[in-house]
């Protein structure tokens, strides 16, 4: 019984654990990705990203 | 509610038919002429043609002075207000004609002024815009980012990653980039700084050294001949973006002593090649000279700026999105 409890405990912890995953997720996606395209200095990302960068007015390129 | 259903075909109707009308004339303003030659409105990192007539020959100072930045926070400041382009130029039919890519939006002077008879000047005020592609691109951003929060807020997984797709793509064809940018079907010509006993050299013994878009640099120039000074030669010069192979400066002149006084800051850090033609005892020359403007990478302030308004978009739609969710 206590062992059962235990696994329990463990799946709830690890589904809670989950939730709190994918709500970090999709909170963080979109800003990840602007990050990555518009502010990395990632030389290949950067060089790559240029005309995207140029192509709005509030980022700055160099 | 109905009656606003029913209105809501004539709003939309209205504003098409605005929105029609405020971008003919956004458009028109780029070639309105101005009191002289020049556009009225010149789009930025397209070529402006200024001319203006002084009346007679003589040596002008050209000056090309940005007055102010547009709002800097939502449009990005490369060139700070300052002197852009210092420069004396003779010109045998009293005509002043230059040609200039701008860096960004804002208010801009070019002030020609007689070197002798200093009240004799003119002077061109103009606004230089931002081309409206850009506008249509942060629209389109703008409302990606609305849709990716709202997406995100209401936790639609796979539309939102189609959505994410769509939104780096739906910057397709952006506004090509002055730097790292295609020059289209332009051929690029290179000039050699020696041609026959006629040479190009740097006033300063070296090439200038400096960044872009900040306080003039200094590209003065020497044109020799059998290792004299040349007494007088009419010049055009143009200087040219290395990557795009098109010239953001263009200026005509007659270079007395040999002397091309050029003092000038280029819009984009990269190379540049200065290409010289001039008449030598009735034969034409093409030179050139390799240069350089170094860039300036954003502040790490100026990147948070732009990254927090970039996210609040973002933010109001995941915030719409999860209380619509509820």
């Amino acid at each position: 019984m206590g062992i059962t409890a235990t696994v329990g405990q463990q799946v709830a912890i690890q589904s809670s654990a989950m939730v709190w995953l994918e709500r970090v997720l999709w909170v963080a996606w979109v800003p990840l990705v602007l990050f990555t395209v518009f502010f990395a200095s990632i030389p290949d990302v950067h060089n790559g990203m240029h005309p995207v960068r140029h192509s709005t007015t509030i980022v700055q390129c160099h | 509610m109905t009656k606003i259903k029913w209105m809501l075909p004539l709003v939309l109707a209205g504003l098409v038919i605005a929105s029609g009308f405020g971008f003919v004339k956004y458009y028109n303003a780029y070639e309105e002429p101005g009191e002289h030659w020049a556009p009225a409105s010149p789009i930025v990192h397209d070529t402006a043609r200024f001319t203006t007539n002084m009346g007679s020959a003589g040596d002008f100072h050209v000056t090309i002075e940005k007055i102010s930045s547009k709002f800097p926070l939502l449009f990005v400041e490369y060139q700070t207000p300052g002197k852009i382009l210092d420069m004396t130029v003779h010109s045998d039919d009293g005509i002043v004609r230059l040609n200039q890519q701008f860096a960004d939006e804002g208010h801009y002077r070019i002030t020609v002024q007689h070197t002798i008879h200093p009240e004799h000047k003119e002077v061109i005020d103009f606004t230089a815009q931002t081309p409206l592609v850009k506008y249509t691109n942060d629209v389109l951003l703008f409302a990606f980012l609305l849709a990716a929060g709202f997406l995100s807020g209401s936790r639609l997984r796979a539309l939102a990653m189609v959505i994410l797709v769509f939104s780096i793509g739906g910057l397709g064809a952006p506004e090509r980039a002055m730097a790292h940018g295609k020059g289209g079907e332009v051929q690029a010509v290179s000039f050699e700084s020696q041609a026959g006993d006629v040479s190009l050299v740097w006033l300063q013994g070296k090439a200038p050294t400096g960044q872009a878009n900040r306080a003039p640099m200094d590209w003065r120039l020497q044109l020799s001949k059998a290792g004299k000074p040349v007494t007088r030669a009419p010049f055009t010069l143009d200087v040219v973006h290395s990557e795009t192979h098109f010239p953001v400066l263009h200026i005509e002149g007659v270079a007395n002593h040999g002397v091309i006084n050029l003092k000038y800051s280029p819009p984009d850090g990269t190379d540049y090649e200065l290409q010289v033609s001039t008449v030598i005892d009735g034969k034409v020359y093409h030179l050139g000279l390799p240069g350089s403007a170094e860039a300036i990478p954003p502040t790490a302030w100026r990147k948070w700026q732009s990254f927090l308004l970039m996210m609040i978009p973002f933010l109001i739609g995941m915030v719409w999105g999860w209380k619509r969710e509820k």
